[in-house]
């Protein structure tokens, strides 16, 4: 089984460090890519090996926010396949809704407590890895 | 026998002749008493009429009894004759006026006027008015002097009592006066036109009249305005539309009232028109200052709006932006925690678990704070709304709660409500929690929710609608309950009567619940004992007043 490979788009440095942590807890074995932001996001995409498995990617960034990004990666033949995960602090019903709308498969506001992150990463691990 | 048939005759022709004289002086007395005019005196079978001198008595007595005045004066002006109605007009006795000159009975400022047509009568006939004095009262009357030359060297008056008459006309001129004042002394302008029409359609209006204010404003005297027309007096009228809209008064019968700016200048007038007629009667007065004052009120109220949006964005991303930094703390926070217990000693354990629990109330209150600005800021959509449904979804969003605290809510019969439905639903799920949060130790709350219409003047508060019933529906419970003191403090912001250790809380809630009643126009309040439980009222206004 090939290594799975997860891309982070988020321009949050805690976040980031939390995410990371947090997936080393899960699977050391996933290769967690970082992009700072959209655009760096689409330029990873087309210039780094292996593409992605599995997109998180936050909302509120710099010089491409997260839905300019989603609407880049669901216009791109080669990466409009790849699931993405919406990770952001909102909690707000038409943010969620806007982005499931744009092709986004989840909606993850993102929690205050370590152990919660663990579980709910975990969960959508499971469920977009699980065939790969 | 024959003796006594002629001394018969002559007693009987005796007898005759008495009577016949008997009528003859009877017929005297009467002509005396002027009960006869004339009488027929019968010769060779022809009637010949004859009347008398004194048959003028009949005449007499008609001119005594006139309902005017009657004198005969002589080219010196003494009175040799008066009716009853002249000396009684003066006021005097009849002796006291036969014989005095009329002069005496002549008003000083009438004596010219007198004088010229007692000559002009010397010749003829003459009429006139003129004022009589007598007693200090004066008499207005109406003179016809006839000379009754050569029958009689004097000249007669029939006088007429003009008092009445005068009073009438001073009534009425009163009246006037008393009209024009009221028009005068309102700062209203007062206008009214009358159709110009021809074939039937109105072409222009003919001023009929303009008070003093009308005047002013237009700048024009009355001579340039009263009787003129309407596109002469204001020629701008027609290219302002103001012309149509008199002639529509006129047309439908239907009041219109406008508000107006001057062609001229930055003035307003609010401008009524009322069918008077075929004409409109226009009433105007300057409301310039209002004009301002409203345009201040709504630039104001735009600024306050302008500022809510903003104040409200900016509680909204404060709260938001300070979640964030909240958010990493508590994180961190329970990965070390997670990671490195094992680490620790007890001390720093228990010091961290602090910095947990403090952030973790921290972030309770900027949720709170963030639903109380929203509370102000989201939509505020009335629909009627069954308070039923509204209480059935507070028991599933507190399920949990419930079912920990084996509370019992007991509700029904709940009226249907013109209400923000998200708002009440929040307010309901409140007030509840509130009720469960706060029970007393071993006793399982129990919450009553009763719905009643009760009169707007039977609730004590402010209430922010002018509806004259409401729903009260209230809410009591059977938990620590509070001192009645607090009764007013507890809906404050921030505000909380019990130790943060007893009981966890924002002091946020029922601002909360004070904010969404306000938002309905309608009153909160709450009474409390201590140790017996609390109940909490909330007025809904029945008919869907939204002014406030």
């Amino acid at each position: 089984m090939k290594a799975q490979c997860i891309l982070l788009v988020d321009d949050d440095e805690d976040d980031q460090l939390l995410f990371l942590d947090a997936m080393r807890e899960i699977d050391k074995s996933i290769i967690c890519c970082v992009a700072n932001d959209g655009l760096e996001a689409i330029l990873s995409l087309h210039t780094k090996s292996p593409v992605p498995d599995l997109i998180f990617l936050d909302l509120n960034m710099p010089k491409m926010n997260g839905y300019q990004c989603l609407a880049q990666i669901k216009k791109e033949m080669m990466f409009k396949e790849i699931p993405v995960v919406i990770y952001t602090t909102s909690r707000i019903e038409s943010d969620r809704d806007r982005t499931l709308k744009m092709g986004a498969s989840y909606f993850l506001t993102k929690p205050s407590d370590f152990s919660e992150l663990i579980e709910e990463l975990t969960r959508i691990l499971k469920l977009e890895l699980k065939d790969k | 026998m024959k003796e006594t048939t002629a001394e018969e005759n002559y007693l009987k022709r005796i007898e005759e002749l008495e009577n016949r004289l008997a009528e003859a002086e009877q017929l005297i007395e009467a002509i005396k008493a002027g009960e006869v005019d004339a009488f027929a005196v019968r010769s060779d079978n022809q009637s010949e009429i004859y009347t008398l001198q004194s048959g003028d008595y009949a005449y007499r007595i008609l001119v005594e009894n006139f309902s005017e005045g009657a004198i005969n004066i002589t080219e010196e002006g003494l009175i040799v004759y008066s009716n009853k109605y002249f000396h009684e007009l003066l006021g005097l006795t009849y002796e006291k006026v036969i014989g005095t000159s009329i002069d005496e009975f002549i008003h000083p400022e009438s004596r010219a006027t007198f004088h010229s047509l007692f000559s002009l009568a010397l010749d003829g006939q003459s009429k006139g008015e003129i004022k009589l004095i007598a007693e200090n009262k004066v008499i207005p009357v109406y003179i016809s002097l006839t000379s009754l030359y050569p029958q009689l060297p004097t000249v007669g008056l029939i006088i007429t009592d003009l008092t009445e008459k005068k009073e009438n006309e001073k009534a009425l001129s009163d009246a006037k006066n008393f009209i024009n004042n009221v028009l005068k002394s309102t700062n209203h302008g007062v206008l009214s036109y009358l159709a110009i029409r021809e074939n039937n359609k109105i072409v222009d209006f003919e001023i009929r009249y303009a008070n003093e204010i009308a005047l002013e404003q237009l700048r024009l005297s009355a001579q340039e305005v009263i009787g003129k027309r309407y596109s002469t007096v204001m020629p701008l009228a027609k290219e302002v539309g103001l012309f149509d809209k008199v002639k529509k008064v006129v047309e439908t019968r239907i009041s219109q009232t406008h508000e107006i700016k001057s062609p001229f200048s930055e003035r307003w007038f609010m401008v009524q028109y009322v069918p008077l007629d075929d004409g409109v009667t226009c009433t105007f007065v300057e409301i310039t200052n209002q004009k301002k004052q409203e345009k201040i009120l709504e630039d104001k109220n735009k600024e306050l709006e302008h500022s809510n949006v903003e104040l409200a964005s900016f509680s909204y991303s404060a709260s938001h932006d300070l979640q964030e930094p909240l958010r990493k703390i508590r994180t961190f926070v329970s990965r070390i925690l997670l990671q490195e217990q094992q680490n620790f000693s007890e001390s720093s354990m228990d010091y961290f678990s602090r910095i947990s629990s403090a952030a973790s109330r921290m972030q309770n209150l900027i949720d709170a704070l963030l639903s109380y600005s929203r509370t102000n800021t989201i939509e505020r959509i009335f629909f009627p709304t069954d308070l039923n449904n509204i209480l059935k979804d507070t028991k599933e969003t507190l399920g949990e709660m419930i079912e920990q605290n084996q509370a019992v809510i007991e509700g029904s019969d709940l009226p249907i409500v013109n209400v923000i439905p998200l708002q009440i639903q929040q307010l309901f799920t409140n007030i509840v929690s509130n009720a469960i949060k706060y029970k007393r130790e071993n006793v399982n709350p129990v919450i009553k929710i009763n719905a009643e219409r009760v009169s707007a003047i039977d609730i004590q508060g402010e209430l922010g609608s002018s509806a004259e019933e409401f729903w009260r529906i209230s809410f009591a419970d059977n938990g620590i309950g509070f001192e009645p003191q607090y009764a007013g403090q507890i809906f404050e912001l921030f505000q909380r009567l019990h130790g943060k250790n007893e009981y966890s809380g924002t002091g946020i809630g029922l601002a909360i619940c004070k904010k969404i009643v306000q938002n309905h126009h309608g009153h909160i309040n709450a009474y409390g004992k201590p140790g017996v439980g609390a109940t909490f009222n909330i007025f809904l206004p029945i008919n869907n007043y939204i002014e406030k």
